[in-house]
């Protein structure tokens, strides 16, 4: 099935596709490019719509818009209000920081669900592709116990498809060590910029709640996309089942039915806590679920973006 | 609490079902991969004691749950006073000895017992086994039944005359019961409880079997009984001789003087009567009779217990004892047997057909027939002594006679010592020595300074024998010269001869030997026995005269008196009764309370529903427990998710 010639209603709409579906639809750059069309497409009846020199479209006037903006020609043509709306200028750098430890690999549905990874991967190319729309310049760089891959900060159309090369390869390996991450990428990065970070944060949590308030204290604007499976929320339907960590090998002998509403407020508490410790830091913090459709997690880096001008 | 099927408690192994599988089948639990397992942690390390205790509190309810199941099907009951109990051995022994006999007030006292034996078996079911053990006849068989043939051995239960030995009915009791293959076992004892009943106190016959007596309160019981008849002094009287009779009373109670009138009835005609006190005796005479046999008894006064009131007896008239004199006996002795001869006391026969020979230094004895006695005299001449010796070898006798140098006089003693001696003296004896190990036993009858003067027993030829140490002259000792020597030698002819054919008073329950000829025995109801080849007749329990037929001719008669221990009702004491009995006895002194006090092991209602019902709840309680962890809690969840989702 492509894009194109899908007959669902959704298809021209694909950031609004439950991932699922959106999944059986084609490669990454194909579809982060339809998601994000989409959803700049429905951002046309958004009032969240941002101003700028650059005219971008006509939209009808609504009550409480800028009288400077209505298009008096338009009005001379057809008796109607318009108002222009104008895209935003900007020199800003972002930095996209891609968690490709093991854990991101794991899917609670398989064959049903993707991964985070692919999650974060098409939600990476996504935001590569509306920043660099936007004019900002994009770098991003993939961790685990290391960095793995890492793209210098460029504008222009061309540094998308650098940035897609650079995705599509990627694989779940590997621990996660965010801190060493998130640290060496404060140290090189010198020009303060927007980090965003995807991940499922089953990290080292102080380590890396310092490391991310370390970015902050160097000036960067920092966006967590806490990537979460609809799995690790509630427990499997299971009566005892030996738990492993498939990236430390711990196990865990656990009598689901005992725990399954302990473990349900634990994983809402960790959720709340992740809030607690970023947010009054100046970190916007985003709880993404991996079976929700990706334009909740532009709405989120669009909701970033206007409040950084 | 019991179970009516105990062996559904097999199925409570099941128990280790969840325990295993919550010991051990955990670990085998399959491995999930899983990256969150730090919020798992987490939650267990908060969590673990609620969770353990959870896992804790389901592993008891399913236990409880397979218990509950269990113990259902094994139809637990709660022992209490319901009307069922589990399937039960129970012996019921029944008292119906002759002191059963009893009247007290209006009612018999084996009324009574079989009374409360027919609310026993009226409280069986059919799932029980019965034995109803007949104290009063040991006898008799006891049967294995259902509550019905039980019913039926009750009702046809009569008072007998025996005695009851209730130590050996209670042991049979329990080996029967033992028998029966039943977990549940019990004794009901319908007695008296008369103190001689209970030959071996202290021994707990029963055991750990639950015995439930019936132990009632009640005053002593004053009885007047007559407890011996005796003819002749135990001897059979001689034909055309005048004899006597003597009837023993039973002792009363303290303080209890009153005589007893007696009457004595022999071929029924009433030959004699008097009265006696308790404890005392009374001696009858008896008109001479012709040779053979005649039938009586001696009757007293009816009292709360009649059966010990009459007396049977039997007596067979002897023609005179045939009495040989061998060698020179001596002027004396020839005189006093001619005396005794002429009152009819004895008969001269020749040697071979003598009952009785007196022998002078042992002559004549090999000519003897063999049911004869003889009477062995030493000589006057010590020369002869050799000969006696020899003569008292060759038939085997172990004693010898020896001169003795001392003489002087000496009166005759001895514990033994016949009361026609009492008071005689020796002047000249010779020392009766044994030589050797006797054959058979000998007796010393009296002794004289220490040595044996008169000695008794039995020759190898089966001869009785009395060996006197003094010849009966006038010179030797003093009987000669006394009327004691008429009474000597008639008690040598007679009672001593016919020691072997004494009259032995017989007691019913004792299993009676019936002559060669017999082939029936008709019993005291008038019931003819055939009998059978064993030759013994064993259902003696009624007392009264048997007759042992052939054909229509009577060949013999037995007379078979109550046991006299079985006339003294004293109870036994309360608190020997435990130790007569057995360790789990139960009392019961009041006819209503027999019902609801036997079958210990009885049931309540069966516990089946309600266990039933608590596993439903126990299943339910599980089900909420194990779910637990599946609800959702609206309440305590919420406020988190709400958050988590505003973190979005």
């Amino acid at each position: 099935m492509s894009l194109e010639r899908t007959a669902n209603p959704g298809a021209s709409r694909p950031d609004l596709l439950d991932p699922a579906t959106l999944a059986q639809l084609g490669g990454i750059e194909l579809l982060a490019r339809g998601v994000v069309e989409g959803f700049l497409m429905g951002l046309h009846r958004s009032p969240h719509r941002g101003f700028s020199a650059e005219f971008a479209e006509l939209r009808a006037y609504r009550a409480g818009d800028d009288l400077r903006y209505i298009d008096w020609r338009m009005y001379g043509r057809s008796d109607r209000f318009y108002v222009k709306q104008f895209e935003e200028e900007t020199n800003l750098r972002a930095y996209i920081l891609l968690d490709v430890s093991e854990s991101m690999g794991w899917t609670s549905s398989p064959g049903a669900l993707p991964s985070k990874l692919w999650y974060a991967k098409l939600l990476a190319a996504a935001l590569a592709l509306v920043l660099l729309r936007q004019g900002d310049a994009v770098g991003m760089a993939a961790f685990h116990d290391r960095i793995v891959q890492r793209l210098q900060a460029r504008g222009g159309r061309r540094q998308w498809h650098e940035v897609v090369r650079r995705l599509r390869p990627l694989e779940a390996e590997g621990g996660t060590s965010a801190e060493r991450a998130l640290r060496d990428l404060a140290v090189r990065l010198r020009r303060r910029g927007l980090v965003i970070l995807l991940s499922d944060l089953l990290v080292a949590t102080e380590s890396t709640r310092t490391a991310l308030h370390f970015l902050r204290h160097r000036g960067h604007e920092v966006l967590v996309f806490h990537l979460v499976d609809p799995g690790e929320r509630e427990l499997p339907p299971a009566s005892e089942a030996r738990f492993f960590d498939p990236e430390t090998r711990e196990e865990l002998l656990v009598s689901v039915p005992a725990i399954r509403a302990e473990y349900r407020r634990a994983v809402a508490t960790a959720l709340v806590e992740w809030e607690r410790a970023l947010k009054p830091q100046g970190i916007d913090y985003e709880v993404v679920d991996t079976d929700q459709p990706m334009s909740l997690a532009l709405r989120a880096y669009l909701r970033k973006r206007e409040r950084l001008g | 609490m019991g179970a009516l099927s105990p062996l559904f408690f097999w199925a409570a192994v099941a128990v280790g079902v969840p325990v295993f599988l919550h010991l051990f089948q955990r670990q085998q639990a399959h491995r999930v991969a899983f990256p969150a397992l730090r919020y798992l942690e987490r939650t267990e390390r908060e969590h673990a004691r609620r969770i353990r205790l959870q896992q804790l509190l389901l592993l008891a309810v399913r236990s409880a749950v397979i218990l509950a199941v269990v113990g259902a099907g094994a139809r637990l009951f709660v022992r209490g006073r319901g009307s069922a109990h589990p399937p039960t051995a129970l012996a019921v022994v029944l008292d119906n000895s002759m002191s059963s006999g009893l009247v007290v007030g209006e009612a018999r006292a084996l009324d009574q017992l079989k009374r409360l034996a027919r609310r026993s078996v009226a409280a069986a079911s059919d799932h029980d086994r019965i034995w109803v053990i007949r104290a009063g006849e040991p006898w008799l068989p006891a049967v294995p039944g259902g509550p019905d043939e039980a019913r039926e051995i009750v009702d046809r239960t009569g008072v007998s005359a025996t005695a009851a030995d209730l130590s050996e009915a209670l042991a049979r009791a329990i080996e029967l019961v033992s028998s029966a293959g039943l977990l549940t076992r019990e004794v009901h004892l319908l007695s008296d409880l008369q103190a001689s009943a209970f030959p071996d106190r202290g021994t707990m016959p029963a055991g750990d079997v639950p015995v439930v007596a019936w132990a009632p309160r009640g005053d002593p019981v004053i009885n007047h009984a007559l407890t011996r008849v005796l003819v002749g002094g135990g001897l059979p009287p001689l034909a055309g001789q005048r004899s006597d009779i003597t009837v023993d009373a039973a002792q009363g109670a303290p303080g209890d003087t009153a005589t007893t009138p007696v009457r004595v009835v022999l071929e029924g005609r009433v030959r004699g009567a008097g009265a006696v006190a308790p404890g005392g005796s009374l001696t009858l005479p008896l008109p001479p009779t012709q040779a053979g046999w005649m039938t009586g008894y001696a009757d007293a006064d009816a009292d709360a217990l009649r059966a010990d009131d009459r007396r049977y007896f039997v007596l067979r008239a002897r023609p005179a004892p045939g009495v040989a004199l061998a060698g020179d006996v001596g002027t004396f002795v020839a005189e006093a047997v001619a005396v005794l001869e002429a009152g009819g006391r004895l008969r001269r026969t020749d040697i071979a057909e003598a009952n009785v020979v007196i022998a002078a230094s042992g002559e004549g004895m090999v000519d003897m027939r063999a049911a004869a006695a003889v009477l062995l005299l030493p000589p006057e001449d010590p020369t002869l002594l050799p000969a006696l010796n020899r003569r008292l070898q060759e038939s085997n006798i172990p004693w010898r006679a020896e001169r003795v140098d001392a003489e002087g006089e000496a009166t005759l003693e001895g514990i033994a010592v016949p009361d026609v001696l009492d008071g005689g003296r020796a002047r000249r004896w010779y020392r009766l020595a044994l030589e050797g190990d006797p054959s058979s036993p000998t007796q010393t009858l009296a002794q004289v300074a220490g040595d044996p003067w008169a000695v008794e027993g039995t020759d190898r030829l089966g001869h009785r024998y009395l060996l006197l140490a003094s010849p009966l002259d006038a010179a030797s000792t003093s009987l000669p010269l006394s009327s004691a020597m008429i009474r000597f030698l008639d008690w040598v002819t007679g009672a001593w001869a016919a020691a072997g054919g004494q009259l032995a008073e017989r007691v019913t329950g004792e299993p009676l030997s019936a002559p060669r000829d017999a082939d029936a025995v008709r019993l005291p109801s008038g019931t003819e026995v055939p009998v059978d080849g064993t030759r013994m007749v064993t259902a003696t329990g009624e007392a009264g005269i048997y007759a042992f037929l052939s054909g229509d001719s009577v060949v013999a008669y037995e007379a078979l008196n109550p046991p006299p221990r079985e006339s003294d009702l004293t109870k036994l004491e309360p608190r020997a009764l435990e130790g007569a009995v057995g360790s789990r006895l139960t009392r019961v002194g009041r006819e209503d309370e027999w019902g609801g006090a036997v079958f210990r092991a009885r049931q309540g209602p069966e516990l089946g529903r309600w266990l039933v019902l608590g596993a439903l709840v126990l299943l339910f309680a599980e089900a909420v427990l194990a779910a637990s962890g599946r609800r959702t809690r609206r309440g305590r969840d919420e406020p988190a998710a709400e958050a988590a989702r505003g973190a979005r």
